[in-house]
């Protein structure tokens, strides 16, 4: 007879590997978070006291104000698009419903780029009205609107996908019971996809804290930006670490407070699965309202890729394109680099989190805190992730500083929590009979695991790689502070080229990175309409 | 080999599934553990696999303990060939490597996997994947699989569930044929009293984690220890009556009943061991009668005011309405339940 000691000592012993190569991923990830941490909390009075006199009231006031309107915006579009799209007989809304997803895949400072230069000083705008001067484009009004622009699409994806699952007798009830129209819609259906509007403007929030491209290009002054520039010049190591921490703090409040909001869980729906059609006749209010949604898609997709397009034309005769090719393929080298290394620090992650789950119906403990720490780059926005690296390599690790291998770190950080998610979801699919067959069968725990799970979450592996590769490719803070001595990407190039005043020089490397981004998108778009949005 | 489970228990929580379970199985036997869901049949079959490890007592196959008294072998150790519930097969392999899993690597090529898909009748269909396959086919590459290492014992569970109930009977044949001609020590679990009682050389009744009888198919359904055993093997009546020399006396007749105590005892009596006449003083009317093609079950009314269920044979029919006379059956035997 055994005690329960001893039963979990044995249980201990026999995923003793899988949580030491676990345990090691969550200690890298969560490198960054510790540093941060620790060394803002031994920054010393002083220094604090001189930040939260100095700087950081106003950078909280740029930073949350501009999260809150970034929000509120992309709420309404994007539930607005996706109702339009999913539940009227808008004209052409099944390729309304493709489209209006697409701008996902312009990166909020390629449009930065764009807007700077139309809607700029001395921009086409300008020269279309031509007046002498428009009020500015850059501060608070540019970043929002480029960013709503550009994010508005993660609300659109989860909404529309939320109200294709939703069985519209639950809209069609209301109104039998005497509920209205409108007061049907609004009671029903708003309070029925209200997991997937929080969770999308969880994503939009999350994306604003973290945003470095759009907001320095428009000139707004936001932690972020701060934090780079400290990074550029007089480096104060523990300033630096207290305001990544005040942000670090903004993300995981936010996290916090998405985690509450679905507390519930989801709605539980009989039926289960694609719901059936249900059309709402807008009569002759669908020509406004497909104005309305044209001009979206005109400022979101079609004035940037126009835009872009007109300077590649003009550009690719001047420039070596030679030169574009060997940015863009480091550009791949990196992402390709940071896509294989993520999948594969995923697995025991996942393995340890979706094994633990099927067993017990929750993982333990143990399992949930090195899952948080896997994770923790969340709530790491890039400039967060490259300064702790600095930090810590010029000090312990010099020679990693400066090389290829700490920027896939970096990556790998980042985008770890994307290839986590992924190789979880295929590993829940792999019924935890097959395991049990292959050891019924004499292979031991890394035999069965090589021999039968491996091979079988394959596809969510490949599907793992693209995402990360995706969001990677497009990666610029990070970038920008760790890349090695002339190691130029598509994002650095775009990014240089428009801080120093040649948008039109920007227009070749943005247009690559798009089209990057944009193919594979339509492709997962038109399979499959709806559903989760691909992490970008 | 022989499979010993020694006085087995397992609790998730506060639920005991296994509460000290104890049965064996002789070589080349075929014994299914019978009970509800939820009784923990398939617990004790996970124990005996490896795939939980028991609070207390031991599993010994073979003669060595492979859980309990300290030991521990993994289940990939035992020896032993699981054909599961969903059948669990490989879908990213074909038939023949699916067969092919189980065994050491040089003879993943050699012979050993078509002989047993031969021995499935399923060598046609080798290079086959198993979505390709109907259910029955399936089934039987499960078997196929689970028998190509040659393991001491090889474990069913629930192993006909998830087939149509046309398939069930033919199959159900075919299955214990092939384990008969693997000589295979097979250990099936089932809550379908049917599939038990016509497939298996033994029995054994499980309930709230415990074996409550185990014995020949027809010994325990002829002489069921309790009432719920009786209950669950088909359907039964239980009557009171007052134990005498060689019988018990109950109100619808005296019943044969060795050892029969003396005073108030109840008598578990199969609807097939009682007759219905015409030709005397009805003491019953029919109240429904239920015809099932080669038999037919009659629920009476008896003047007594209970109910009595009689089932016969269709070749002649009693109309609902139709007042007749049930006695005892010229053999029928009761069992004493509590």
């Amino acid at each position: 007879m055994s005690t329960r000691r001893q039963r979990a000592a044995r249980a201990r012993e026999a995923r003793a590997p899988l949580l030491v190569s676990a345990g090691a991923v969550a200690l890298l990830c969560s490198l960054p978070l510790l540093y941060v941490l620790v060394r803002a909390a031994g920054a010393g009075a002083g220094t604090w006291a001189a930040l939260l006199d100095r700087r950081v009231p106003g950078l909280l006031v740029n930073t949350i104000g501009l999260a809150l309107v970034v929000v509120a915006a992309t709420l309404a579009i994007g539930a607005g698009l996706a109702y339009l799209v999913v539940r009227t007989d808008l004209p052409a809304r099944r390729a309304l419903s493709v489209l209006c997803a697409l701008p996902l895949a312009i990166p909020p400072y390629v449009g930065a780029v764009v807007y700077a230069d139309v809607l700029g000083p001395r921009g086409a705008l300008r020269d279309a009205l031509g007046v002498e001067e428009l009020p500015s484009i850059f501060g608070f009004a540019g970043a929002a609107f480029v960013l709503v622009l550009f994010t508005y699409p993660y609300v659109f994806l989860l909404a529309s996908g939320a109200l294709r699952a939703l069985d519209p007798s639950l809209e069609e009830a209301a109104r039998g019971l005497g509920r209205g129209g409108i007061v049907a819609l609004a009671l029903t259906t708003l309070r029925m996809t209200a997991p997937a509007l929080g969770g999308g403007s969880l994503l939009v929030g999350l994306y604003v804290l973290s945003d470095f491209g759009a907001v320095s290009l428009m000139r707004f002054d936001t932690f972020t930006t701060v934090i780079y520039e400290e990074l550029g010049g007089r480096f104060d190591p523990a300033g630096a670490a207290a305001l990544s921490s005040v942000l670090v703090a903004l993300t995981l409040l936010l996290l916090g407070a998405g985690r509450w909001l679905r507390r519930g869980g989801g709605y539980a729906q009989a039926g289960g699965g694609r719901a059936r059609e249900s059309v709402r006749e807008l009569g002759l209010a669908r020509w406004p309202l497909l104005a309305g949604v044209c001009a979206v898609l005109g400022a979101a997709l079609v004035l940037p890729l126009v835009r872009l397009g007109s300077w590649s034309v003009a550009t690719f005769g001047e420039e070596d394109l030679a030169e574009y090719g060997g940015w863009a393929a480091n550009s791949l080298l990196v992402s390709t680099l940071a896509a294989g290394a993520a999948v594969i620090m995923a697995l025991p992650v996942a393995v340890l989190l979706a094994g633990e789950r099927a067993r017990a119906g929750v993982p333990d403990r143990t399992a949930r805190v090195l899952g948080w720490l896997a994770q923790a780059g969340y709530a790491l926005p890039g400039v967060i992730v490259a300064l702790a690296l600095v930090a810590i390599t010029t000090r312990f690790v010099e020679p990693l500083y400066g090389t290829l291998a700490l920027l896939v770190a970096a990556f790998v950080i980042r985008f770890l929590p994307q290839a986590i998610q992924g190789e979880q979801a295929g590993l829940t699919l792999v019924a935890a009979s097959l395991g049990e067959a292959a050891r019924g069968l004499g292979a031991g725990r890394a035999a069965a695991f090589a021999r039968v799970v491996l091979p079988l979450l394959r596809p969510s592996v490949a599907v793992s790689f693209a995402v990360v590769f995706l969001t990677a490719v497009k990666e610029l803070p990070a970038t920008l502070v760790l890349r090695p001595l002339g190691f130029d990407t598509l994002p650095v190039r775009v990014w240089t080229e428009a801080r120093n005043g040649l948008s039109a020089d920007a227009g070749p490397a943005a247009l690559m990175l798009v089209l990057v981004s944009i193919v594979p998108l339509y492709v997962l778009l038109s399979r499959r309409s709806g559903g989760e949005p691909p992490p970008l | 080999m022989s499979v010993r489970v020694e006085e087995l228990s397992k609790a998730f929580g506060s639920t005991r599934a296994v509460a000290s379970a104890s049965l064996r199985v002789e070589p080349g036997e075929l014994l299914a553990v019978l009970g509800p869901s939820g009784c923990g049949k398939t617990t004790l079959l996970r124990l005996i696999a490896g795939f939980e490890r028991p609070d207390e007592g031991a599993v010994v196959v073979g003669g060595s303990v492979v859980a309990g008294h300290g030991h521990w072998t993994p289940p990939e150790r035992r020896r032993i060939g699981m054909v599961f519930q969903d059948y669990a097969l490989f879908p990213h392999l074909s038939v023949e490597a699916n067969v092919a899993f189980g065994l050491p690597r040089r003879e993943r090529r050699g012979p050993r996997p078509r002989e047993t898909l031969e021995l499935v009748g399923l060598e046609h269909k080798a290079a086959r994947f198993p979505h390709e396959l109907s259910g029955g086919e399936r089934q039987r590459v499960a078997l196929a699989r689970a028998l190509a290492p040659a393991p001491a014992v090889v474990l069913l569970d629930e192993p006909f569930s998830s087939l149509d109930a046309s398939l069930r009977g033919a199959l159900r044949r075919e299955v214990e044929l092939i384990l008969r001609d693997a000589g295979a020590t097979a250990l099936l679990v089932t809550h379908d009293q049917e599939e038990a009682l016509s497939l298996v050389d033994r029995l054994a009744v499980m309930r709230e984690g415990r074996i409550v009888q185990i014995g020949a198919p027809e010994h325990v359904y002829a002489q069921p220890a309790d009432r719920f055993t009786a209950s669950f093997l088909g359907d039964v009546n239980v009557l009171s009556g007052v134990g005498r020399d060689g019988g018990v006396e109950t109100e619808l007749g005296t019943f044969d009943v060795r050892g029969a105590p003396r005073g108030l005892v109840h008598l578990a009596v199969r609807p097939e061991q009682l007759e219905l006449r015409t030709d005397r003083d009805a003491n019953s009317e029919v109240v429904e009668r239920e015809f099932r093609g080669h038999d037919v079950l009659y629920r009476l009314r008896h003047e007594g005011g209970r109910t009595v269920l009689v089932q016969l044979p269709s070749l002649e029919l009693y109309e609902v309405g139709q007042r007749v006379y049930v006695r005892p059956a010229r053999t029928a035997v009761g069992a004493l339940v509590d």
